[in-house]
């Protein structure tokens, strides 16, 4: 099992991006740089009901950072071990290493390594590694307005939510074992009758 | 196509066309076509794949960020075939110099042909890392056979025509090369239509000039076979140059289809 996980409440998530500006500010993130990022995913339309047709659109937001994955395929397709899990357990950049060829960004399942252009080396979240050594949950969890995210060891996250479920546009979990609880918004059922997409691939 | 990519297209095929030169130039050296090769043409096919390797090398260090820091590109052989691919391309590089150095120190034929068959193996265990590397579980129109296979072909074409053009006294009416290259060309081009429909984003403009000038390298050597024109330099480069044009064309395919699954 993975060694933490983040808890996120989909139904509670309103998509304001307050975890995503909060990291971007608490990490001095470069435009481009989004170490969390907070998807729109939508689907529906109009459906025929009895002779009527009825417009069933709907839409549900996801706030995804790197999930810390048990099998990082990060680190295994970094050449320089770059890419690592450091002794805290975590995985990292050690950007002296880096040469910034990119290739754990196309290894990763969950778009997490952010390439720096003006640095020239990736990056990527790192669960605010120092906050945790003093006790405080990462920038974005305590940031929410809604109180839709939360931090804690796998053991933790897993107790007090159970192992939640896997949503439209994630992978299969079982391939690589990512630190992430999902409470599904209630519309993300849907997905799974109908071609849901994700909105800012759509209207790029 | 991320623009950064146009150097990993010219990477990889200039790297598989130094590959296919050389495993040709050992085939042909080790069976009946060695007659065809003096001393001179010895050198020189080794000279020029070579010196493609070294222009790939070149050219894949511009797509990193920081390519002096390179060399610790090596740190991950246990599990990343990048790693991988980086010592099979300098094992190959270092390959072919020793084996320019033997072409003019020596003629002990034990010393050539262990550098023949380890030279074979760093070649072909370029484009197994290579395709490795493009294999990945997050982008599944690279995740399939065909990565390797347009690999391979393109080592084999680029091999042939760089062949046919620096021997001058082979390959002339009734010759294998012509039956061989145009079942090969067949191949890359479905290979080629297979990445075009199963890839994502694909240019259907990219993808008709593929077509037009595939069809095109097909029929040059069936022209220049049947006699209609002259087995001549100029219709052998011309040749060369439209296959190079024609293998690019089809790698930027391969990247332009690039979808990751997931986010
Ligand atoms: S989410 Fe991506 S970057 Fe993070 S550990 Fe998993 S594979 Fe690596
Ligand atoms: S960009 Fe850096 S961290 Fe990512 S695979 Fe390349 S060397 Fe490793």
């Amino acid at each position: 099992m993975p060694e933490y996980a983040f808890y996120i409440n989909s139904s509670a998530c309103s998509g304001c991006k307050t975890c995503q500006v909060a990291c971007k500010d608490k990490n001095d993130l470069p435009t481009g740089v989004n170490w969390r990022r907070v998807y729109e995913i939508e689907g529906g339309g109009w459906k025929e009901e009895n002779g009527v047709f009825v417009s069933q659109p709907y839409g549900y937001f996801l706030s995804l950072s790197c999930q810390n994955c048990e099998n990082p395929e990060c680190v295994k397709a970094c050449p320089t071990t770059a890419m690592h899990v450091n002794a805290s357990g975590i995985v990292a950049v050690d950007s002296e290493l880096c040469i910034g060829c990119r290739y754990c960004s196309w290894a990763c399942p969950y778009g997490a390594p952010q390439y720096d252009q003006a640095k020239k080396v990736m990056t990527k979240c790192n669960l605010c590694e120092d906050y945790l050594s003093i006790g405080t949950k990462p920038s974005c969890v305590m940031s929410c307005p809604m109180r839709a995210l939360d931090f804690g060891t796998w053991e933790e996250i897993t107790s007090k939510y159970g192992t939640g479920e896997n949503v439209f546009p994630l992978p299969d979990p079982s391939q690589y074992k990512p630190g992430i609880v999902i409470k599904p918004h209630r519309n993300s059922a849907m997905t799974r009758n109908d071609k849901a997409y994700i909105a800012e691939n759509e209207y790029k | 196509m991320d623009s950064d990519y146009i150097f990993l297209v010219f990477f990889t095929v200039l790297s598989q066309s130094a590959a296919g030169i050389f495993i040709l130039r050992e085939v042909m050296l080790y069976s009946s076509y060695n007659y065809m090769i003096d001393k001179h043409l010895r050198i020189i096919t080794l000279l020029i794949a070579g010196l493609i390797v070294l222009i790939a090398i070149i050219t894949a260090s511009f797509h990193l960020g920081k390519p002096l820091q390179a060399v610790h590109t090596l740190r991950n052989l246990k599990s990343s075939w990048l790693s991988r691919e980086i010592l099979f391309i300098l094992i190959f590089s270092g390959i072919i110099l020793l084996y320019l150095f033997t072409e003019f120190f020596t003629e002990s034929s034990s010393i050539k042909i262990s550098l023949s068959i380890s030279g074979i193996i760093a070649a072909l265990g370029l484009i197994v890392c290579m395709s490795g590397i493009y294999m990945l579980k997050t982008i599944p129109v690279w995740n399939t056979f065909l990565t390797p296979s347009s690999f391979f072909l393109t080592s084999a074409l680029t091999g042939i025509s760089v062949m046919f053009i620096i021997i001058p006294a082979g390959f002339g009416k009734g010759s294998i090369i012509y039956p061989v290259f145009s079942l090969l060309m067949i191949l890359s081009l479905i290979v080629s239509a297979f990445l075009y429909f199963t890839g994502e984003t694909s240019s259907v403009v990219l993808f008709i000039t593929r077509l037009v000038t595939g069809l095109m390298a097909l029929l040059v050597p069936l022209l220049i076979y049947s006699g209609i024109i002259p087995n001549k330099m100029p219709s052998r480069l011309f040749l060369l140059l439209l296959l190079l044009f024609t293998e690019i064309i089809g790698r930027c395919i391969f990247y332009t289809g690039f979808y990751k699954s997931g986010l």
